[in-house]
């Protein structure tokens, strides 16, 4: 008990150790500092999720945006628990709603943003063959396409339990629907993408050699 | 989306209890329930080996599940995009902190808004009211007043003989060569109608008027026939009340149209404010 009524302020030098859940006691005392380990920390993962569900580096940037700041107003509504399923759920209701004004006022926003998607991929593994990189860039274009052939529904299941690797029981609780329709929209996403994928040949030489390219 | 979801159910097969869980389909193939549970590794060992077996057999449901694990496979292989920028927060005010301060406009005025609008529309309905009322009583009380005059001898003094002058003014009919004296000693005591109109009390305070004079030489010279009889009652006097009344009305008009301009500075101040608060928010 005394550990949530003394002011969270967490010294400088242990910020950067502490983890999420002390982090976010402190930013509930108002430690800014704090929140910004927190943000740092999970700030590729959120915007990858909104990138994935949106499809547009401005729209998902935005959306990040809004979501972190979301956060810091409401830390004083986290219960404690696990901070990332927390934030997640508010990436989510914030994606949901920007899928539902994107529905009401469509753009043409996924065409140009293949460019920004290959500028995007992280370019750190100087490593990895160039081939591999053009196929991963390749693959991670048809995906996305792919992805937003998808219902919104279906779509943040497979991001939730394919890409940020969620149990379905977490996802649940982000998404707030039983884990049993959490699981039925996944399954179907993937059955979906799967067919999707097949019926392009380039998509299908993807698949092909998808063996190859996850192992290494 | 309500049948992509009836779907689901349909071919998933997961939103069943255990014990109604199929893993085959009508035509004898893995659903797309099972194919996933397999991937995921989440089968029990008895369902498992069922699925492999079947697996061995069924060349449809062989690709079907390869295809299956591969999409997945590529799904959770897919590199992250990285940010162009960081979403740390630079600045902002602390949970629970005090919010910095705000001007009178923007922390009064505009949240007040709604209350405003009703207040202006409240003032604009009063004031339509006042003046109608107004208007109405207004012309109500000239007619009546009018009626009132034309039916009052007293308040036509170029008609009233002198025989009927002092009955005008209260005083009981005198003989007439006294009457006749003293009207021609005074003829002023018809210049002012109002003076005619003057009740029985006014005339008990006469001695002290400018006219107390002239209305003493009245008096001695009606004195002279006999006793006085004591006053009777003014024969109009619901004429002089009505004459107060409307002098009384009329001070309250006037109080009246004080407030309505002071409504009206108000509203005119509400309307300037209102349009200053909505310029406010469209910025």
């Amino acid at each position: 008990m005394l550990r949530f009524r003394r002011p969270a302020t967490t010294e400088p030098s242990t910020v950067q150790t502490a983890d999420d859940e002390t982090l976010m006691l402190s930013a509930q005392g108002g430690d800014l500092d704090a929140y910004n380990v927190l943000v740092i920390r999970h700030q590729r993962a959120v915007f990858n999720v909104c990138y994935r569900i949106l499809g547009s580096t401005a729209e998902a940037e935005d959306a990040a945006q809004d979501t972190f700041l979301k956060a810091w107003q409401a830390a004083k509504s986290f219960k404690g628990g696990v901070v990332r399923p927390w934030m997640f759920r508010i990436v989510t209701n914030r994606c949901y709603d920007a899928l539902r004004s994107s529905a009401r006022h469509p753009t043409d926003s996924l065409s140009g943003d293949e460019d920004h998607l290959d500028q995007d991929l992280p370019d750190s593994d100087e490593l990895v063959n160039p081939l591999t990189q053009v196929e991963r860039r390749e693959t991670s274009v048809l995906l996305q396409e792919a992805l937003d052939r998808l219902s919104a529904d279906q779509r943040i299941a497979v991001i939730l339990c394919d890409v940020q690797r969620f149990s379905y029981e977490e996802a649940s609780q982000i998404i707030g629907v039983p884990s049993g329709t959490v699981k039925s929209r996944a399954f179907r996403g993937r059955e979906r993408l799967r067919q999707s994928l097949g019926s392009d040949p380039e998509s299908r030489e993807l698949l092909a050699g998808e063996g190859r390219f996850s192992n290494e | 989306m309500n049948e992509e979801r009836a779907n689901d159910r349909d071919t998933t097969g997961m939103n069943d209890t255990p014990e109604r869980q199929q893993w085959f389909d009508s035509a004898g193939h893995l659903t797309t329930g099972a194919l996933n549970e397999s991937i995921d590794g989440s089968l029990s060992a008895f369902d498992d080996e069922l699925l492999r077996h079947h697996l061995t057999v069924c060349a449809e449901c062989g690709a079907r599940r390869e295809g299956l694990a591969r999409t997945v496979a590529l799904v959770r292989s897919m590199p992250e995009v990285e940010p162009h920028r960081s979403f740390e927060i630079a600045s902002n005010p602390l949970p629970g902190s005090k919010p910095p301060a705000k001007s009178w406009f923007q922390g009064v005025l505009a949240p007040a808004f709604p209350a405003l609008r009703v207040a202006v529309a409240a003032v604009f309905l009063l004031l339509v009211g006042v003046s109608a009322t107004d208007l109405i009583t207004q012309r109500d009380d000239q007619g009546d007043q009018v009626a009132m005059v034309a039916d009052t001898p007293a308040a036509r003094p170029e008609s009233v003989s002198l025989e009927e002058a002092p009955q005008a003014i209260g005083a009981p009919p005198a003989a007439p060569a006294a009457n006749i004296e003293a009207a021609e000693s005074d003829e002023a005591m018809f210049a002012e109608p109002s003076e005619a109109l003057g009740d029985a009390a006014a005339r008990d305070d006469s001695d002290t008027s400018e006219t107390g004079e002239k209305v003493d030489a009245g008096a001695d010279a009606m004195d002279q026939p006999g006793p006085t009889p004591p006053p009777e009652p003014s024969p109009t006097p619901d004429a002089s009340v009505a004459r107060v009344d409307a002098a009384e009305e009329s001070d309250g008009l006037s109080n009246w149209r004080i407030v309505e301009i002071s409504l009206l500075l108000l509203l005119f101040w509400l309307v300037v404010t209102w349009i200053g608060v909505e310029r406010m928010r469209k910025r």
